[in-house]
């Protein structure tokens, strides 16, 4: 297991290099440079803006450029917003609550959904159970998340008039948990949509194969219930891919709701994304790019010691 | 289930025909404009002059519908073909020339695919400058992994045979061998994989479009139709405006997936399909 460790966290490093000279390399394509403010103006000379071109390190070779960026980086200096002219990382820190807040709980609810769904269609193919997960697996992968939002949207808050249009918390500025949770409602089923089409498949299938081991049989020939054999060997040995493909949507927690976020108005790190969009306020792009790269990186560590952990398989062969 | 499975491709594959065929004949059988906007009509209900009723410039909602079906459809389609030029050579040289080159492309692999695919896009598209080729190149590229890992497995397998080492054996070159005997291995597991990626780049596009980053007005494509939806205006009392693009996407999207699981079923009796997933 240490070996395994170990090995996966070297691999880390060549990635987190790449990973970073690539962000870098895009964020070097974007326009504008902190020198737009000086060029524009008709009183600096072009001495002073050699100097300040040279203060700024902008005159030296690429790679040292890059070597600054990613030892700022390291100390939490993700660059400032041309939009709001504060640090970005802050604004990061600022919308990633409502952000997770959103996507955990949608996650959770996907597991609460798809798991037993998925058990109860692998024991019972082609029934009733099989149909409805079908179906809702499908609503999934084949629905773009951004319609099923504007129909609900239609039905639940222009029609009925039971849920809010969007936002995190009513406009009259208290922020009671009650009126969170009324706008929690929507984005939270929109987005876990699209999770409980994967782990229902993922769930299903694994169940279905672990159902036709051998030992299986032996249980059930020792007498065990049921349930028990669900319980004690079924769900362990089923579980590990489900599980693999759960903690491989980290990167997509942290921003994967882009779009649910932007029909909702919900403030988090997605709509963040497309308000710098829109402004073309490009630190704070590369900013969020650039956390929620370090985030996959990470994630894909997690995942990988996660399954090791699970499947002795894997970590005492290596 | 095989046959059932058989019925709703077949029924895939004719809803797409007529799409396809809708989009590129109705705009000629009909004329009709999506750009241009009638001065007497804004916003109007639908009515005999204008099917789907008109948006707030005065265009015409059927022709940008319509319009907006020929761009979706063939974003989906090109994009898809510019992953497999991307995807294949790379899955075959990692497949084939195997030690560090292996490593580094698939190591790549793995990271492109657990990166968000709109963060990635969004972010490509903004430097760029979104517009409807930007959009198809960037989804094209991103799309590599797929088909990347798909070659690869494939190319592992058939590696080892023994008539692969005759032909090393007999002075065969390595271009020779891939291109002959490898590559028509990998057709169908390719084409199914395609036509699971066009349904993915359908709605990868729609979404762009949609936040207002990818095919811009006043082209028409059924995302950034939609994209006018998030006014409540158009919400509330316009629902001919956007329920036609985003059931035509659902159905499209159904179809092509009902019909990729037909041609899956179909071929895959005798090949263990390696790494085909219907990701989001």
């Amino acid at each position: 297991m240490k070996n395994y460790l170990i090995k996966r966290f070297i691999i880390l490093i060549p990635t987190f290099f790449g990973i970073t000279i690539l962000v870098y390399i895009i964020s070097t394509l974007a326009p504008g440079s902190p020198l737009d403010l000086l060029l524009g103006d008709s009183q600096v000379t072009a001495a002073d803006i050699e100097r300040k071109a040279n203060e700024l390190g902008l005159n030296e070779p690429v790679l040292i450029q890059y070597f600054h960026w990613l030892s700022g980086l390291l100390k939490g200096n993700f660059g400032i917003s041309f939009r709001t002219n504060t640090p970005v990382l802050g604004m990061i820190m600022e919308r990633l609550g409502p952000t997770l807040l959103l996507t955990v709980t949608a996650t959770i609810l996907s597991i609460f959904i798809a798991v037993p769904l998925g058990v109860m269609s692998a024991y019972k193919p082609y029934s009733l159970w099989d149909y409805i997960s079908s179906g809702l697996a499908f609503i999934g992968t084949a629905t773009p998340n951004f319609f099923v939002g504007l129909i609900l949207i239609y039905i639940f808050a222009v029609n009925l008039g039971i849920l809010p249009l969007g936002g995190m918390y009513d406009s009259s500025g208290m922020r009671h948990v009650s009126s969170l949770l009324k706008h929690l409602i929507m984005p939270v089923i929109v987005f876990s949509l699209q999770q409980v089409g994967s782990i229902l498949r993922q769930t299903r299938g694994s169940v279905i194969e672990v159902l036709q081991e051998d030992f299986i049989t032996m249980s059930r020939a020792k007498g065990l219930t049921e349930f028990e054999i669900i319980l004690k060997h079924v769900l362990r040995n089923a579980l590990i891919p489900v599980v693999t493909v759960i903690s491989s949507m980290m990167p997509y927690i942290i921003g994967g709701a882009v779009v649910t976020e932007q029909i909702f108005s919900w403030p988090g790190l997605g709509s963040l994304m497309v308000q710098s969009i829109n402004a073309r306020d490009y630190p704070t792009i590369m900013g969020v790019a650039t956390f929620i790269a370090i985030v996959v990186l990470l994630g894909n560590f997690i995942a990988d010691l996660i399954y090791g952990a699970l499947d002795p398989k894997i970590s005492h062969n290596r | 289930m095989r046959l059932k499975a058989h019925k709703l491709a077949i029924l895939g594959l004719i809803i797409l025909f007529i799409e396809i065929i809708s989009a590129i004949f109705l705009p000629i059988l009909f004329d009709l404009d999506p750009y241009n906007s009638d001065p007497v009509a804004f916003d109007a209900e639908p009515n005999e002059f204008h099917i789907m009723g008109t948006d707030s410039i005065g265009r015409d909602v059927f022709s940008r519908f319509i319009y907006g079906g020929r761009v979706s459809l063939l974003v989906g389609i090109l994009s898809s073909l510019i992953s497999i030029i991307v995807g294949v050579p790379l899955g075959i040289i990692a497949g084939y020339y195997k030690g560090a080159i292996e490593f580094i492309i698939m190591r790549c692999a793995d990271v492109f695919m657990s990166f968000p695919a709109i963060v990635l896009i969004l972010v490509l598209v903004s430097v760029i400058g979104p517009s409807v080729w930007t959009v198809t190149i960037v989804i094209g590229i991103l799309g590599w992994p797929q088909f990347s890992r798909l070659i690869y497995g494939n190319v592992l397998s058939v590696r080892e045979k023994e008539y692969i080492e005759a032909a090393k054996a007999i002075g065969t070159n390595d271009f020779t061998i891939i291109t002959k005997y490898i590559l028509p291995n990998t057709f169908a597991p390719i084409l199914i994989a395609f036509t699971f990626r066009t349904a993915q780049a359908i709605i990868l596009e729609s979404s762009l479009s949609f936040l207002g980053m990818g095919v811009q007005p006043p082209q028409a494509s059924w995302g950034n139709i939609l994209y006018e939806a998030q006014s409540i205006t158009v919400l509330s009392s316009q629902p001919w405006f956007w329920l036609p693009p985003g059931i035509a996407l659902i159905l499209t999207v159904t179809s092509i997936n009902f019909f990729g699981d037909g041609i899956r079923d179909a071929l895959d009796t005798k090949m263990k399909i390696v790494g085909i997933k219907k990701c989001n």
